[in-house]
């Protein structure tokens, strides 16, 4: 290597670096494109596929969802299939009873395969995304057992131990106890 | 004792690792000042659970063998059992960075198996959704690579645009990753309202994005030291080896299946080929497979655009019964991938469910060319090889 290279390769390496630092310190002066998660939170599309809700007063358990499931994991106990009583388009109680409804989430894809083929739409998609626990036996959501709580989706631990001092959890936090549902109707597009 | 043999551990000469008979010295210990090393499953640059076996003698590598199998699901096999709609979300999870492309790829296998038409809209939706997965795949290819070359910052600036296109996929499908959206038939929702303008707003602001990372780290001295000339795959030996993708561009063949065997509406789509010109160094060298995605996606920009324009109305999804009944017979759909030919060979002795899956990755492939690229370079350059060989281990394994 001749002198004349050896100060070509100083000279190309101090100029590419120059070049670099210009395009890193314009966007030193740049808004920020992260968010503080804990205090802030980005907000879901419409179509976001999170942690399941489901109707219990309107689902007729006809295991359609349960087939339709490419992991299986979705169990369905029932004495008799239910029928709707078309008034009040909820479950007419003479019928069947669902003994048991709990969806596994330690297999669950969130593919949304099971929310087409329902006929009365009791399925659907949520908006909560973390459901971590401490035991295998907490993933597997018992929706039977939330629905005489008056839930329809199931209440992440984050979200009980943050709702007192983050107000964005405490809103979704009484959301979800009080059963009201996350995606409002025409949100999720129907696939006929 | 008067025997002067020293003890020999037995266990010590059986392990071969993998590589070629007599390339393990029988007494590696006491005479040779060659190693073998382990580079991996645990290694940052190996790109998820690869494990190269490297026999070194000081800082040369003198045989590289990739060690596969940590990440193995039984993908094929699960197919035998599950109806051909329902197998859209493992296909996800192959190329996890390319799940659009996998979906497109599968249903195009199933649609030609039986002869199901596709409406039009349904096949710009899903170039649309393919070829913006192409540009995110692309991103993190572009980002990793930097961060393997010591570059921390054009990773985060990659990621930067790559949450803006997953932020488009949330809109359009309801996930960010695993997205299970293009499907058998057409796709499974239509564009929700005014995503052709967000996507405009998208292409505008990523556009210029280009250049800057060319200034940033295509063009950056060091950068270039470190890529050039390093691992060059001549075009004999991309053939020979079945290379696909940048791999095979990036040494000067121009060979793009969108274009070669066209599918979906591409034969509409004006665009050019990228292929390595040697602009750094010989031809085939890692900045040329560098340099060829960089490329690429600006012509994804440019299809997107003219997709944007040519957009028709109508259906998204064709009328299919929902327990479709598949006619028997076989087919084999290629693919271009982000990464190559994706191949799905379906065997189907007709009912719901597929009787044999066989999936040609381009991961799979073109990793299988790591030993021979990896031959009398230095340890350092490792990582610059596999890097640019950009394989996915969730489809390696499958």
């Amino acid at each position: 290597m001749t002198a004349r290279e050896y100060f070509a390769n100083i000279y190309d390496n101090v100029k590419s670096i120059a070049i670099g630092m210009k395009i890193t310190i314009k966007y030193c002066f740049q808004k920020t494109v992260t968010v503080q998660y804990p205090e802030q939170r980005l907000s879901f599309a419409p179509r976001y596929r999170g942690i399941h809700e489901f109707e219990l007063d309107r689902c007729i358990a006809c295991d359609l969802c349960a087939k339709a499931c490419p992991v299986d994991c979705i169990y369905i106990d029932k004495t008799a299939p239910r029928k709707i009583d078309k008034k009040t388009g909820k479950v007419d109680p003479k019928g069947g009873e669902l003994v048991r409804y709990a969806i596994d989430y330690s297999k669950c894809l969130f593919c949304a395969l099971c929310t087409e083929p329902c006929p009365t739409e009791c399925i659907h998609m949520g908006k909560l995304h973390d459901l971590s626990s401490y035991s295998r036996e907490d993933v597997v959501v018992e929706f039977t057992e939330l629905d005489k709580k008056g839930q329809r989706t199931p209440i992440p631990l984050w979200m009980e131990r943050n709702a007192d001092h983050i107000p964005w959890v405490k809103e979704e936090y009484e959301r979800v106890k009080s059963g009201k549902i996350a995606t409002t109707a025409g949100d999720i597009p129907v696939v006929k | 004792m008067s025997t002067a043999t020293p003890p020999v551990d037995p266990n010590l000469k059986s392990v071969s690792y993998g590589l070629a008979p007599g390339a393990v010295d029988d007494d590696i210990d006491v005479q040779s000042e060659e190693m073998l090393v382990n580079m991996g499953p645990q290694h940052p640059s190996t790109h998820g659970v690869l494990r190269i076996v490297l026999r070194t003698d000081g800082e040369m590598v003198l045989e590289a063998v990739p060690h596969l199998g940590y990440l193995h699901r039984c993908k094929e096999k699960i197919a035998e059992n599950l109806a051909y709609y329902q197998y859209i979300g493992y296909t996800d999870r192959l190329d996890y960075l390319a799940a659009m492309n996998n979906n497109h790829a599968w249903s195009m296998a199933v649609e030609k198996l039986a002869d199901i038409e596709v409406p039009k809209r349904a096949e710009y939706i899903r170039v649309i959704a393919a070829e913006l997965n192409r540009i995110a795949s692309h991103l993190v290819s572009f980002g990793t690579y930097g961060l393997d070359m010591g570059a921390f910052t054009p990773f985060l600036y990659a990621f930067r645009e790559r949450e803006y296109i997953l932020d488009l996929f949330e809109q359009l499908c309801g996930a960010r990753l695993t997205l299970s959206y293009i499907n058998i038939g057409g796709v499974t929702w239509d564009l929700p309202p005014l995503f052709l303008e967000k996507l405009g707003e998208f292409l505008d602001y990523f556009e210029p994005k280009i250049d800057e990372y060319n200034d940033l780290l295509s063009f950056n001295h060091i950068f270039i030291k470190r890529t050039s000339n390093v691992g060059v795959a001549s075009k004999e030996l991309c053939i020979k080896y079945a290379l696909s993708g940048p791999m095979i561009r990036g040494s000067g063949i121009p060979l793009d299946l969108r274009r070669t065997r066209p599918y979906s509406v591409y034969p509409n789509l004006d665009f050019d080929i990228c292929v390595g010109e040697g602009l750094k160094g010989q031809l085939g060298d890692c900045w040329d497979r560098y340099w060829v995605k960089m490329q690429e996606m600006k012509q994804c920009i440019r299809i997107l655009r003219q997709c944007i324009a040519q957009m028709p109305s109508g259906a998204f999804r064709a009328k299919l019964p929902r327990a479709m009944k598949v006619p028997p017979g076989e087919v084999y759909a290629e693919y271009e991938n982000p990464r190559g030919h994706l191949g799905f060979y379906i065997e189907s002795q007709g009912g719901p469910i597929p009787y044999r899956v066989k999936i040609r990755g381009p991961s799979f492939v073109n990793l299988a060319v790591t030993g021979e690229l990896c031959k009398n370079v230095l340890l350092a350059d490792v990582p610059a090889i596999v890097g640019s060989i950009d394989i996915v281990m969730g489809e390696v394994d499958r």
